[in-house]
């Protein structure tokens, strides 16, 4: 193509584009602030409740329904209260232990899977990945009752080792997927020299590929850590008799006895329960949003 | 490379792990559910086998059907309302610059939480002397004010709106990332010729942007159709049956009347409810999808 024609092409298409009137283009600004005021205004509806959330946990009994009640933020009684009646800090560790256990496994459990996944051409391989894939639409309620009868078998229902269990099968399983997807954008060649170096295949895994694996390790318990930490179900069946209930757990038993006598210590065990994940969320959301759109262009 | 690093045993030493909790903790489970759904089983003597009986008496429960038509109106507003918030929100966003960083964090933060934190802060906005009817009465619509949660026909609508707002945000997040992977040149190109807001998101915008929706779709419906959490917590399925939903059912066969077997039915039939109808969604959205 002639440099003369490229410009009267390009002459063209200046031609066209100045030809929008300018009363057009007025318009589709000020669609654009219309639509940029809806938007921070479904954001304040958003985080309204949240704002209530905060200020009942400071309320007192004849004000706690009253949303338009100021309390004062200094007066901790409700607090003061659920501390001296719940096992918080109790109920807290528990949490956090049960997270960081299911959380080590499924990493170390689903790194393993997934490398293998991505490097082997075996037939039973190929399958267990399909297994893997099909068993995330299976309902808890569907396989709920043999699952509480092995428990029941193996004396583990109502500790925590067998909600931990539970979650490290189901977890692992989602997790190998992303392992082995993310295991895949890495070289075979740097695993190939280290065999010829003399490492042996446990080796190579764990001093090679496991490091590289670390963007996928943050993706898995930055996205997946929630459903642990909020999970109700799991404790509700399998573990509603312990000496020390779960954070969400605890938090369901003390409304049960308390909520229709006193909703601000309720609150306030609930907000303290919800707060480390809120935090946790508000300081590494980059890598929960990483990992979610990675995960939602691998399909 | 030789045979040693491509040792049969050795591989399955690295899926193992993995393969054995599967298969245990949920394989097994899974299958043997098909069994006990075929007998009258309370949880202690042995389990006796009545044929389909079970699944029969399911379908004969009048709450069972209303639980049925609830449980797809959660997934259907979940489908529609959710999808379409998401879908305005991430199409508002795209263009908001600097914003679009804190009002994403917005959207996204009641996924955050649990299903018990929504649960007691919503319970209290609906609530007879709650938010919700004091801000009506405020406006002077205070007639229009209720017990939500305990009136037949609000009940439904009240949880919907916690649902929404507790799953918009994932929609916008992956919306947001597949618009940002649409080439501006495309845009650009529509642009010179013409084409209008309303072409543009026809042609374009939506079809480019089918892998994210197929993504949403799928992993709304997975949970809204098992919805257990919200109705049990804020109303037990009440009142009457009017929120009860399949995993509801399911829980009070089991545990509060030990009619485990028929609780194992009902399992089996949400399994192939949720089987169906993501597997159904996956192929019509998948169709939908284009490639650049």
């Amino acid at each position: 193509m002639s440099a003369l024609q490229t410009s009267a092409r390009a002459k063209r298409q200046v031609d066209r584009v100045n030809r929008v009137p300018a009363r057009a283009a007025a318009s589709r600004s000020s669609l654009h602030v219309a639509s940029q005021a809806a938007t921070w205004l479904m954001g304040a509806l958003f985080l309204a409740p949240f704002l209530l959330f905060f200020l009942n946990t400071f309320k007192d009994k004849a004000h706690i329904f009253d949303a338009f009640y100021m309390p004062d933020l200094t007066d901790l009684s409700n607090y003061k209260t659920m501390l001296r009646n719940t096992d918080f800090f109790a109920s807290l560790s528990l949490t956090v232990v049960i997270c960081a256990v299911t959380l080590f496994f499924i990493v170390l459990f689903s790194s393993m899977a997934g490398y293998i996944i991505s490097r082997s051409e075996r037939r039973w391989i190929k399958w267990m990945y399909a297994l893997f894939a099909a068993g995330q639409i299976i309902p808890a309620q569907s396989s709920m009752l043999p699952l509480y009868k092995l428990g029941v078998a193996t004396h583990l229902i109502n500790t925590p080792v067998f909600l931990i269990i539970i979650y490290v099968a189901g977890g692992t399983a989602f997790a190998s997927l992303f392992f082995a997807a993310f295991t895949r954008t890495i070289p075979q060649a740097l695993e190939e020299s280290a065999f010829i170096d003399g490492c042996g295949r446990y080796q190579t895994f764990f001093r090679i590929i496991l490091p590289l694996l670390r963007p996928a390790t943050a993706t898995i318990v930055t996205t997946t850590v929630y459903w642990y930490w909020n999970d109700f179900q799991g404790p509700l069946i399998y573990l509603n008799a312990g000496d020390v209930a779960p954070l969400m757990m605890s938090v369901y038993k003390f409304m049960g006895a308390n909520a229709t006598v006193d909703w601000g210590p309720v609150y306030a065990l609930c907000f303290l329960s919800a707060i480390p994940m809120i935090l946790f969320f508000l300081f590494t959301q980059r890598y929960l949003l990483k990992g979610l759109v990675v995960g939602s262009v691998k399909g | 490379m030789k045979s040693g690093f491509r040792n049969a045993w050795v591989e399955l030493s690295f899926a193992a792990p993995a393969l054995i909790f599967f298969l245990i903790i949920v394989v097994w489970p899974f299958v043997s559910s098909f069994y006990y759904a075929l007998t009258q089983w309370d949880g202690f003597s042995k389990p006796v086998f009545i044929g389909f009986d079970n699944f029969v008496n399911l379908f004969k429960e009048p709450g069972f059907r209303i639980a049925l038509r609830n449980t797809l109106l959660f997934a259907l507003a979940g489908l529609f309302l959710s999808n379409a918030l998401s879908l305005a929100l991430a199409l508002a966003l795209n263009r908001a610059g600097r914003s679009q960083t804190v009002l994403r964090t917005i959207f996204y933060l009641p996924g955050v939480v649990s299903f018990v934190t929504m649960s007691i802060v919503w319970t209290m906005i609906y609530h007879n002397d709650g938010a919700l009817n004091q801000l009506l009465r405020s406006i002077g619509l205070g007639s229009a004010g209720r017990e939500w949660l305990g009136t037949y026909d609000s009940v439904m609508p009240a949880l919907i709106v916690i649902m929404v707002w507790g799953g918009v945000g994932f929609g916008v997040i992956v919306f947001l990332a597949g618009l940002s992977s649409i080439p501006a040149e495309l845009y650009e190109a529509a642009n010179l010729d013409g084409a209008g807001p309303v072409s543009v998101f026809r042609y374009i915008t939506f079809p480019l942007l089918m892998p994210s929706i197929t993504v949403v779709t799928f992993l709304g419906l997975t949970t809204t159709l098992r919805m257990f959490d919200l109705p049990f917590i804020m109303t037990n399925g009440g009142p009457g049956d009017a929120s009860n939903t399949i995993s509801l059912i399911i829980y009070k066969h089991a545990f509060s009347y030990s009619n485990y077997g028929y609780a194992t039915a009902g399992g089996i039939i949400l399994f192939l409810f949720v089987g169906v109808v993501s597997l159904l969604q996956l192929r019509l959205t998948r169709s939908k999808e284009v490639q650049i």
